[in-house]
């Protein structure tokens, strides 16, 4: 799993299109690696509603470098400004939080493998520009993650929805020889397995890292086991779900 | 279209086959009470390629004149433990001595045979004729045909008739990862998923296994393989208490003796009485294949005969610590024998005349012989009823009578099962009668 997830998307055998960071509720996503103060730019087609901003730092699972963020904005498609934030004032945003780091006076430094979330509600379906100001922390070059999502538990419309059905369809064709489309209840089944196991580790606040990582073949095992929204580890439970089954194993 | 072998290589080159397929076993496992199994138990010697039975348990001292039938008759003479014969050849003596009364021994058995493959399927399944199950297979289909380890293997004659899974486990590694499929090889300990994502995994696992077989137009096979798959998972109760009974590699009998020679009937024995005593087998074949000795006979038969014994003693022993004695059933035998006489190369070579034993503890029927041969080991005719010689009226013994006996006193004879493989033998011998 982690070699398919840190392979370019061109030489996967398995995962094509998908990336750590695409999850059910991701409406759009982006990867930068920050290398000083830079402003990161998302571009995004919203459906409008509630939806939230999220920001991972993915730069390992246990060093001591990490991410400040200074400034986060959001504009629709004309330039105007939708929505402002500090994260130095996190605390005070309603709704925000982050599953590690600190505010500091000119910021919130997201330390390494920390997810920082601050809900957003969009009047209409419409294009918005998220801009993210960051600078590395401790080191040279920070991975960073800036995704717009919904806050559904079941998402099904979403880009990362589609996505990750998508690669479903694929794995049971390879895998079980089945040719699965909506509404078809494998797929269905595949999916719910998909959703129960990424919320679970979600509510759960399970490691954000794959367990056992020297028994891999990693370049980079810090940074290449880290799963800061428990993507590959719910893709885990899905393979493990295709390779015990009858189809797989028998026929 | 990629086919599942594709698939595998595939998947082993992303790294994702750590998890066997049994992964599900073991977490069905652990979510039933294992139910052990605590019925009769059986294990088979298979002393493969043709012991000397004439050096063991019906020995022939030399005949004045003749061509010399064994060595040590030269410098010894034939030994009595209880009503049984032993010849002072390897650890017999031991053997016999401590066994005696455990022991049924059959001689003049007449596998009909000089060839391998036909003395293995004549003797363990009680035909020449191929397709019969092999005594330890037929049982485990009838009396504990769901145990998810039934009937253990070790690679001798194991024929099945498709009548249940033949189970091999003759080796530590491959079975740990069978046993443990959530802890990854190197990590022992760890584990590759918790409780909460196996619980997850599992339920849909098992809701998309039913699905599966309720699947409509399927074909009848397709449907039986289904349902066994299911019935596999379902019966999967106990593996967690073999797991904790398996010995670490220092407690793991060695598969050589001391002299470095293969010996590997200890180290089977061990892991099928492991088997049996956490419930999840009930019959086992183990097999040594060092008897085919066409050069070198005295010293080649020496050394299987005395691991054979060494191996008998510690299946005894072993039960014992494990509290299942009282519950087993060992039953030795092999291909034929061998000649009364030794070739140009020190050898001997393949006789259709061997014996077999069978050994219970405190049976009615230990302590006895039954069945005859000559002082040059030809075979002679037995009684059925007096289980004496009676060349007149008495019958040659023939592996299905053995197989035919022992299918009664199993309980197994009249079972709708063995009726479809009948062994027509003219007559039957009763060999365990008491009295």
């Amino acid at each position: 799993m982690a070699g398919e997830f840190n392979s370019t998307d061109s030489s996967r055998l398995l995962f094509a299109g998908l990336s750590r960071y695409l999850t059910p509720e991701t409406e759009a996503v982006d990867s930068y690696n920050v290398t000083g103060k830079q402003t990161l730019v998302l571009d995004a087609t919203s459906n409008g509603g509630t939806q939230k901003l999220s920001i991972a730092s993915d730069n390992g699972i246990s060093g001591n470098a990490g991410v400040l963020l200074s400034d986060i904005q959001v504009r629709d498609g004309n330039g105007v400004l939708l929505a402002s934030f500090s994260p130095a004032q996190l605390a005070t945003i309603p709704g925000a939080g982050a599953s590690c780091g600190s505010a500091q006076s000119d910021g919130w430094r997201l330390n390494d493998n920390c997810t920082l979330e601050i809900p957003l509600q969009l009047a209409a379906a419409q294009t918005v520009s998220v801009s993210v100001t960051a600078s590395p922390v401790n080191t040279d070059s920070a991975a960073l993650a800036v995704s717009l999502d919904v806050t559904e538990t079941q998402p099904t419309q979403t880009l990362g929805a589609l996505a990750i059905r998508n690669a479903l369809i694929n794995l049971h064709q390879r895998l079980l020889d089945e040719s699965v489309q909506l509404p078809d209840p494998e797929l269905a089944a595949s999916y719910q397995l998909f959703l129960d196991l990424w919320n679970a580790r979600r509510s759960a606040s399970k490691p954000a890292y794959l367990a056992n990582t020297c028994n891999y073949s990693f370049t980079d095992p810090q940074q290449q086991a880290s799963d800061p929204y428990q993507v590959m580890n719910a893709w885990m439970g899905v393979m493990t779900y295709f390779l015990t089954d009858y189809r797989f194993i028998h026929e | 279209m990629m086919n599942r072998r594709d698939a595998l290589k595939l998947l082993s080159s992303v790294g994702l086959t750590a998890f066997t397929p049994s992964l599900l076993n073991r977490a069905l496992a652990q979510a039933m009470d294992p139910a052990a199994y605590t019925g009769p138990l059986y294990i088979v010697i298979q002393a493969n390629g043709g012991w000397d039975v004439t050096s063991f348990c019906d020995p022939k001292e030399n005949i004045a004149g003749q061509p010399i039938i064994n060595t040590w008759a030269q410098t010894g003479t034939t030994q009595k433990a209880g009503n049984l014969s032993y010849a002072p050849f390897a650890n017999n003596q031991a053997l016999f001595e401590k066994y005696y009364s455990y022991m049924l021994v059959v001689n003049g058995v007449d596998s009909q045979t000089n060839a391998h493959d036909a003395g293995k399927t004549h003797n363990w399944s009680g035909r020449l004729s191929a397709g019969f199950p092999s005594f330890p297979a037929l049982v485990s289909s009838i009396q504990a045909p769901t145990l998810p380890m039934s009937f253990l293997t070790n690679g001798g004659y194991a024929e099945t008739a498709r009548l249940i899974r033949a189970t091999r486990v003759n080796s530590i590694a491959p079975l740990n990862n069978i046993l443990f499929p959530n802890t990854p090889e190197i990590l022992p300990g760890d584990r590759f998923f918790d409780d909460d994502d196996l619980d997850i995994i599992t339920a849909a696992s098992n809701a998309r296994l039913a699905r599966l077989q309720a699947q409509s137009a399927l074909l009848p096979r397709q449907q039986n393989n289904r349902d066994i798959y299911a019935a596999s998972l379902a019966s999967s109760d106990g593996f967690d208490a073999f797991a904790a009974l398996l010995p670490s590699d220092d407690e793991l009998q060695p598969a050589v003796d001391d002299q470095g020679n293969p010996a590997p009937l200890k180290q089977q024995a061990q892991l099928a009485l492991l088997a049996f005593k956490a419930g999840v087998s009930m019959t086992a074949d183990l097999t040594y294949n060092v008897f085919d000795t066409h050069t070198n006979h005295d010293a080649l038969q020496s050394t299987g005969l005395s691991n054979l014994a060494d191996a008998i003693d510690f299946i005894w022993d072993f039960a014992e610590q494990q509290g299942i004695a009282d519950r087993l059933t060992v039953y030795v035998a092999s291909d034929f024998g061998r000649t009364p006489r030794y070739n140009s190369n020190s050898g001997k070579d393949h006789w259709p005349i061997g014996s077999a034993i069978f050994m219970r503890k405190n049976a009615p029927w230990g302590n006895r012989v039954v069945g005859f041969t000559d002082a040059g080991h030809n075979a002679m005719k037995t009684n059925p009823a007096t289980l004496q010689a009676d060349d007149n009226s008495g019958v040659l013994i023939h592996p299905g009578h053995l197989m035919d006996a022992l299918r009664t006193l199993a309980g197994i004879d009249n079972d709708p099962i063995t009726q479809k493989f009948p062994l027509n033998m003219n007559e039957q011998i009763d060999f365990f009668q008491s009295g």
